[in-house]
């Protein structure tokens, strides 16, 4: 669904003292596109993805899905999967995953067959009887992501979601589940810290500014997706990368007086 | 828990509690109907706690009580750290100990007053050993507790570093169990209020809960009414001089709650 | 180890007991006063019986029983909204903290001129003692409920029925189970202090005729059996909690929290 993000600023207010997180940040995306943030930490592009998904009201500014403002979360709509995964930790990994169809009212039969699809998708379908304690961290990003896809949502908010897996894993990972979000023909918004990740995947990658956090640059990645695994050692690919790697340094703040593209900062 | 923004509508809110609680007493004294002799009024115990205040066997109540409490405390909570520290120094007598200091814990040590009085009598002697009793297993069980579980890679920082095992004790093991003792010694101080509070009202010839129990005993109930409220007065004292001996300076100002 | 331990613990107790026949026999001390082993031991099985301390038995935990429901639903229902609202928390925390670090037992008179001298006082004061230390352990484990699952069942449109059920109510579980342990165990220590101090029926009102009569070796009998019951009572308690609340990583930390706390 198409999504425009229009003049959006945060301001975090906390004993007096006040925190800006976000700066007049206008953006749009189109059906299907997947789009990649990259910014320095603490930018605020957890607090970008929260607005997104409706969780957090923006201080200034609107988000618009189709035709209508976001007010409230509703994860047919917009799916979230958070930076700190938060599995319930009560619940085994097959009731974790299909929470949200619980939530809406599926029965338990069509929910646990849902869940154990995508459990078999991220390769943990042995799992589906453990407890989030016993999973590793990696393990866990995974469940919190087939938790986003089982509400097959038309935008698919990802916050790190594979930060804590092995290279080789996240790019098998990668495959399939590009497959399913190219079929499906979902919104995506991914955060994410690695630039081979972001090249990778998405159409398009926004680098924000060190707070409070703006949108400095983008990229289009014009490769069709889904790509496969031999775009990495392209040439292009190896651009791209060097491009983003100046540009985020230049995020960061770092060779400031070099660069007349950095913006006034508090 | 986390520390929040205080509302505003805090101190409304108490003033409604107290105001709520005064309302349903003059309720239940006027329209409500219930005798004065079972229910004094207000302004009724108001006049006997100023006689009381004016009155020095009042103070005399007070300080017999407060020396109790405080007598057994400080014996209570000198076996107490030291039995936790002795029986936390080898793993048998830590297996051993920790299941007898937690049925101590569990046992209805209030039920065994009757003992103390046939023991040690009536006086000062019978409240200050039935109070140590009950808050030396609260002591004693967090102690061990908490001298058991210093992290191992503390003790493997202090061995590599040549620390004799004196210093060991001292330098390591103290400050790393403080938290955990600090908490027993908090809940010894309430037992030893409880206890020596009520073995006054049980039997005893002096101190504000003898006052209370003679009172209250008396049918007279202004009376009664005004001990309740200088023995809360008492109580509030001593549980700001416990926060005051065991909250860090650092951390004074804030609230803690413990759930006890 | 384990065994070890067993045979220790065993010891130390049997060592107590012989402590105490050696002083009463020797006249080191006065067994009018403590009595001694043996004839505590024989005074119990008398006691086993003896009708009139059967029926204080049975009166006494009907008391308790009903001080722990009353006291219980009145502190489930206090600590929830207490635990929802953080203003009625900021409100009302610091008094009822102050309320439960008061001995309570200096309120008895008040029960006893409102409902008189019997059953009726030992209940109601009972209650008041459980509802206290429910309410604010209820309050505290709601504490428990963390931000980041309330902003998952948030994120993924749970109701306000859903949202008790899924994430409040197993996160608040720990919290809860503490408060009914406390529950219980306030609603005993409170009603046998009522019966203790005025009250010639039940459990306490019998101590107290006894010691006054100063059979020493009975007062003792049926104390020594309260209090295996209550410890009986507080170990089963221990291990069902660890066993219900498993999930929890730091379930080690958890197991001791019922009787690190009383
Ligand atoms: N609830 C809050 N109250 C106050 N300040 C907040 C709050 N949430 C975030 N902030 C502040 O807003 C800024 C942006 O935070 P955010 O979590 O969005 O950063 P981020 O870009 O996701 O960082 P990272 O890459 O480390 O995850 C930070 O400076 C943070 O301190
Ligand atoms: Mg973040």
């Amino acid at each position: 669904m198409r999504m425009s993000i229009n003049d959006v600023s945060v301001t975090f207010t906390r004993a007096g003292s006040t925190v800006e997180a976000l700066k007049d940040i206008n953006l749009s995306l189109h059906e299907g596109e997947f789009v990649a943030l990259l910014g320095p930490s603490g930018c605020g592009k957890s607090t970008l993805l929260t607005c997104l998904g409706g969780l957090m009201t923006p201080t200034k500014g609107e988000i618009v899905v189709g035709d209508s403002v976001v007010e409230n979360p509703d994860p047919r709509r917009a799916a979230f999967v958070f930076q700190d995964y938060s599995l319930l930790p009560w619940k085994n990994i097959l009731d974790n995953v299909g929470v949200g169809l619980r939530f809406a009212g599926v029965g338990k039969q069509e929910r646990r067959q849902r869940s154990q699809e995508l459990l078999e998708m991220m390769g943990l379908s042995q799992w589906g009887e453990s407890h989030p304690g016993q999973l590793s961290g990696g393990m866990q990003q995974r469940v919190a992501v087939a938790r986003a896809l089982a509400m097959d949502p038309s935008i698919l908010l990802m916050d790190e979601p594979f930060g804590a897996l092995d290279e080789q894993t996240r790019r098998s990972l990668g495959e399939s589940i590009s497959t399913v979000l190219t079929q499906n023909k979902q919104t995506v918004v991914l955060v994410t810290h690695s630039l081979d990740e972001a090249i990778y995947w998405a159409d398009r990658v926004i680098v924000m500014s060190a707070r409070p956090g703006r949108v400095m640059a983008e990229v289009q990645i014009r490769q069709p997706r889904p790509r496969p695994l031999e775009f990495i050692a392209q040439e292009d690919f190896a651009q791209l990368r060097s491009q983003l790697f100046l540009m985020l340094n230049e995020a960061m703040g770092h060779d400031q007086q070099a660069n007349p593209l950095e913006p006034q900062r508090a | 828990m986390k520390e929040h923004k205080t509302s505003p509508l805090v101190w409304p809110l108490r003033a409604l509690g107290l105001g709520a609680l005064i309302g349903v007493w003059a309720f239940g004294n006027g329209p409500g109907g219930i005798s004065p002799l079972v229910l004094p009024t207000i302004p009724r115990v108001l006049e006997a706690l100023g006689e009381a205040l004016s009155q020095f066997s009042t103070y005399e109540a007070a300080a017999i009580t407060f020396g109790e409490i405080l007598a057994a405390f400080i014996i209570a909570s000198v076996f107490g750290l030291a039995a936790g520290f002795w029986a936390a120094r080898t793993p048998l007598r830590l297996q051993v100990f920790q299941s007898i200091f937690v049925w101590g814990y569990l046992a209805p040590l209030i039920l065994f007053y009757p003992i103390f009085i046939l023991s040690f009598g009536t006086g000062v002697g019978s409240k200050i050993g039935y109070g140590a009793v009950s808050a030396f297993f609260p002591i004693a069980y967090n102690s061990l507790r908490a001298f058991a579980t210093v992290q191992p890679t503390m003790l493997k920082v202090a061995k590599a570093f040549g620390a004799s095992s004196f210093q060991t004790d001292f330098l390591i093991k103290l400050p790393s169990a403080l938290p955990l003792i600090s908490s027993g010694v908090r809940i010894g101080a309430g037992a030893s209020m409880i206890t020596v509070i009520f073995a006054e009202m049980l039997a005893s010839t002096a101190g504000l809960g003898y006052q209370l129990a003679l009172n209250s005993q008396t049918f007279a109930a202004p009376q009664a009414f005004a001990m309740i409220i200088l023995l809360m007065a008492l109580v509030g004292v001593l549980q700001g001089l416990v926060n005051l001996l065991l909250t860090p300076r650092r951390d004074r100002g804030k609230i803690i709650n413990v759930a006890h | 180890m384990k065994t070890q331990a067993r045979i220790g613990r065993v010891a130390v107790v049997v060592a107590g007991l012989l402590v105490w026949e050696l002083l009463t026999r020797f006249d080191l001390i006065d067994s009018d006063f403590v009595s001694t082993p043996i004839a505590v031991g024989v005074a119990f099985t008398e006691m086993l019986r003896n009708s009139e301390v059967l029926s204080a038995l049975a009166s006494t935990g009907g008391n308790i029983l009903l001080a722990f429901i009353i006291g219980t639903v009145i502190g489930v229902i206090a600590g929830t909204v207490m635990g929802l609202s953080k203003t009625l928390w900021q409100a009302y925390s610091a008094p009822l903290l102050f309320l439960m670090s008061t001995p309570k037992s200096i309120f008895l008179p008040i029960f006893i001129l409102l409902c008189g001298i019997g059953s009726t006082s030992a209940v109601v004061f009972g209650a008041f003692e459980a509802a206290v230390f429910v309410t604010i352990n209820v309050a505290a484990g709601m504490a428990l409920v963390e931000d980041r699952h309330m902003k998952v069942a948030r994120a993924f449109k749970a109701s306000w029925a859903q949202t008790i059920l899924a994430v409040v109510l197993p996160s608040a579980l720990p919290g809860i189970f503490t408060a009914l342990w406390f529950g219980i165990r306030h609603a005993f220590i409170g009603v046998l202090i009522a019966e203790l101090w005025a009250s010639s029926d039940g459990v306490g009102g019998l101590i107290r005729v006894y010691a006054e009569q100063l059979h020493t070796d009975k007062t003792l009998a049926l104390m020594l059996a309260v209090t295996f019951l209550a410890i009986i009572a507080g170990t089963i308690w221990n291990h069902l909690e660890t066993r219900l609340t498993r999930w929890r990583q730091s379930s080690a930390a958890g197991a001791a929290t019922t009787t690190a706390t009383s």
